[in-house]
């Protein structure tokens, strides 16, 4: 470990770890540190990805998937189950393996990664970031750098040290628990997603399987619906009544942002990256083809800022204009379609189902849902609408 | 008047950072399997609380 990089990345993630490479790949100095004592662990993640997102973002490896998954059925309240997206492909990944794998990808284009490594401070000199106050194995070390990468998660703290305004407020956090359950009930090529008030309310609840008859169970809720009664309840039930006798092999607890995007993600010396820049997909949860996504514009242009010697925000922000146009736009209308159906009630519910089973089987995306929905109940459209207005507005 | 503060017991934590994200004053700070709430920077305000998956803050006096 040296004193002086290029660029320092927080977090060792998949947007730590693509950050990490493109920029070494661009020639700068790049130093990964994780304030874990592995990459990957613990794993905080349902490990669910579309086939072909991933492949958006890398050339897969067989090691790195626990499961293929052909089948993915999604329930109604009263029981209706629909086959949502027939003909394509899902992984369940083992993230301890994929993130492993990713950092190994980092540091061979050229990056440094350290792990047990924890960033407590930045450095900031005349008002802009200039590296991190870091603690290794009980010493104490000042590295600078010319971009500081703040990819630490969801409880990303480096935005805020240098002033952004990263806090999620609880009705825009999705509050999840999982467990990676053991039954003999269990097969290996169907994932399910349940919705309902007695399930996960606002929220849904996955199923994905793991091969040998195990599968991550869990649920996500917002903040508005987990003050009385929290999510780790509501798994439990639901465990318990569908798995009888089942052993748990894990419980992982975590939150996922899930508000409007924000826009605010570099300032001078400094970008976010990940869900330290809240860029999952607020309707599915989804972060990790996003985070790489982002993670690589992000390498590219902090490498460049740091070649042409220029490393301001306005340089950096290059990076989020490129990120809106290829995903953030996009999550806002994910945003306001999340807005909708948590508000939705469960015969509400019911009929999206009803009318999802009426669209040909391979144009069933959320979107296609979404424009169904509008022109064929112009009731449930008013509601929409004026919630759409208000989101608007 | 009393001040609230919120209480965290890293024995039914899970260190997933969830409670870091929603508090408005950046008062938990959080490491590998320790986590602290900054009695200076706790308004009580209990979304921590609100929004943790196990339900371990509490907010009390």
């Amino acid at each position: 470990m040296k004193d002086h990089y290029d660029i320092v990345v927080v977090g060792g993630g998949p947007a730590g770890s693509w950050t990490a490479k493109h920029a070494a790949e661009k020639g700068a100095s790049v130093l990964v540190v994780e304030k874990d004592r592995d990459i990957g662990l613990p794993v905080r993640c349902a490990e669910g990805v579309g086939a072909n997102d991933l492949a958006r973002a890398v050339d897969v490896k067989p090691e790195w998937i626990s499961s293929t998954v052909t089948s993915l059925k999604m329930a109604a309240p009263d029981g209706t189950v629909l086959e949502a997206m027939p003909g394509e492909i899902g992984y369940v990944l083992d993230r301890k393996r994929f993130d492993a794998g990713l950092a190994a990808m980092a540091a061979a284009a050229g990056a440094e990664v350290r792990t047990k490594a924890c960033v407590n401070g930045l450095i900031t000199e005349n008002g802009r970031v200039q590296g991190v106050r870091l603690e290794h194995l009980g010493f104490d070390f000042r590295i600078k750098a010319a971009v500081v990468v703040g990819a630490d998660g969801v409880e990303s703290r480096v935005g805020r040290w240098a002033g952004l305004h990263t806090m999620v407020s609880p009705e825009d956090m999705s509050t999840c628990i999982q467990f990676t359950v053991a039954h003999e009930s269990i097969v290996s090529d169907t994932a399910e997603l349940r919705v309902g008030k007695k399930l996960a309310p606002g929220g849904y609840l996955w199923v994905f399987p793991k091969g040998g008859r195990t599968a991550n169970v869990g649920l996500g809720i917002t903040g508005s619906h987990s003050l009385n009664k929290k999510p780790i309840f509501y798994l439990r039930e639901y465990v318990e009544r569908t798995y009888p006798d089942a052993s748990i092999l894990t419980i992982v607890a975590g939150g996922v942002p899930v508000g409007n995007p924000i826009k605010d993600i570099v300032s001078d010396g400094l970008m976010l990256v990940g869900d330290a820049a809240r860029q999952a997909n607020p309707l599915t949860g989804g972060g990790i083809i996003n985070a790489m996504l982002a993670g690589k514009i992000a390498g590219r242009v902090a490498a460049e800022a740091v070649q042409a010697g220029d490393p301001s925000k306005k340089r950096l922000s290059e990076y989020a204009k490129e990120w809106h146009k290829l995903e953030g736009r996009n999550n806002e209308l994910f945003y306001k379609i999340r807005i909708i159906v948590e508000r939705m009630k469960d015969e509400d519910l019911n009929t999206v189902a009803r009318v999802f089973g009426e669209i040909p089987p391979e144009k069933r995306t959320h979107i296609q849902l979404f424009k169904t929905l509008l022109f064929k109940h112009p009731k449930m459209l008013l509601e929409f609408g004026k919630v759409y207005l208000s989101e608007l507005a | 008047m009393v001040k609230l503060l919120s209480a965290i017991d890293n024995r039914k934590c899970d260190f997933c950072g969830t409670c870091v994200a929603v508090c408005p004053t950046d008062a938990i700070e959080m490491k590998e399997s320790v986590i602290e709430v900054d009695r200076e920077r706790c308004i009580g305000c209990g979304s921590c609380s609100d929004i943790c998956p196990l339900g371990v803050p509490e907010v009390k006096s």
